[in-house]
């Protein structure tokens, strides 16, 4: 029944893109404006995942959103808005990466509170160590750091996954690639993750 | 089987496409039973990463900075084609008057008489030959100057039927169709 929900949701969710998609086509921005609305949390959030900076991560957002713009007219809505622009999202954060070729040193200030206030995570760090807020921060800072420390393929996958929950047919479409790739990259990418994250999941 | 690919399997999203030889494995690897163990607790970690909200002010700001970047590719756009513009403009202008120009010349032929049209014909004859365009109705045609005085010239007297000029096929489509000079013949003296 929740299956079903999800579904009819899903679909209400795809033909209102599909609306906005055409408007925006004929070149009403405030129907593009809209799929901004919708979509930018998701995006922002893959972006930033990827890249590990607040700053980069909005312009590679806004970046991503120009493209998708521009690249209206070629969307022939074989698949949904959300994978296509997920698609241009993930390549224009690839870019950024080879182009920048930098490392994001990631501050404290980057890790969002609302982690720290959930309970299972409270319960995970103080089981460990009866100094919680040092132990919260120091697992947040390896969790970005381990995610960082993966190649941009299995970044991708993780975050794409792990993170943001969209399922391997899905993310095969995204990326351009077949399921069996992604289980791989995956696979792969949990064996390190699970080395470099070790003292927090024995 | 060997634990890489039983790990592989197991991190399959659809369980009945997983080989019955896999649950087999796990039920037999503690190893593995182990790495799947700490799978699911990796799995829970990065979940956590979710709670990561972007700014709430980030929909205001990117929907700004997209409006203004859109809007400053259209300027961009218009700034370069007001740059090129006066560059095309002379070129555009010039092909412009002259394509006027062949244009009109072409027409001016065109509605022109033919030189094969019947002498005096009605302009509705003229009109055909162009595809059933009617011109504006052209002055009387006229005879040229040397037809005009044979023609009017005051009938021959009798005695002169053997001379040496005599005019025959006056009006006739032979004579019509060419000019002043057609089908006159000179008899013998």
């Amino acid at each position: 029944m929740t299956d079903e929900r999800a579904h009819a949701q899903a679909a209400e969710t795809a033909g209102e893109d599909a609306r906005l998609v055409e408007r925006a086509r004929q070149g009403d921005v405030a129907a593009f404006d809209d799929l901004v609305r919708r979509h930018h949390g998701r995006i922002y959030a893959l972006v930033y995942h990827m890249l590990g900076h607040r700053e980069d991560a909005e312009d590679v957002t806004q970046a991503a959103f120009l493209r998708a713009y521009r690249a209206l007219p070629h969307f022939r809505g074989a698949a949904a808005f959300s994978s296509w622009m997920y698609r241009i999202a993930v390549n224009t954060a690839l870019n950024h990466i080879k182009q920048r070729r930098r490392r994001a040193a990631l501050s404290l200030d980057d890790l969002a509170p609302a982690a720290a206030l959930d309970p299972a995570f409270r319960e995970m760090v103080t089981r460990r160590s009866p100094d919680r807020d040092a132990q919260v921060s120091e697992l947040q800072r390896k969790l970005n750091e381990a995610l960082q420390s993966l190649s941009e393929k299995h970044r991708t996958v993780v975050v794409l996954h792990d993170i943001q929950g969209i399922p391997h047919d899905e993310i095969a479409r995204i990326m351009g690639c077949s399921e069996g790739t992604v289980r791989s990259r995956l696979f792969y990418a949990r064996q390190l993750l699970q080395s470099l994250l070790s003292e927090f999941i024995r | 089987m060997k634990c890489r690919r039983a790990r592989m399997w197991a991190l399959s999203e659809n369980r009945a496409e997983r080989p019955a030889s896999v649950d087999r494995h796990f039920a037999e690897c503690e190893a593995c039973r182990a790495w799947l163990e700490r799978d699911e607790r990796l799995v829970r970690l990065l979940a956590w990463k979710r709670h990561e909200q972007p700014s709430p002010y980030l929909e205001t700001r990117l929907s700004a900075r997209v409006r203004e970047a859109l809007a400053a590719e259209r300027d961009a756009r218009g700034a370069r084609w007001a740059e090129w513009f006066p560059t095309l403009a002379a070129p555009i202008a010039r092909f412009g008057l002259a394509a006027i120009f062949i244009g009109m010349v072409t027409f001016q032929f065109l509605a022109e008489p033919s030189s094969t049209a019947p002498v005096g014909a009605p302009a509705e004859r003229a009109a055909v030959s162009f595809g059933g365009f009617a011109p504006a109705p052209a002055a009387p045609y006229r005879l040229h100057p040397e037809a005009e005085r044979i023609a009017i010239a005051p009938p021959l007297p009798a005695w002169t039927e053997h001379s040496s000029l005599s005019i025959t096929n006056f009006g006739s489509p032979e004579f019509s169709g060419g000019g002043f000079y057609r089908r006159v013949s000179y008899g013998e003296p």
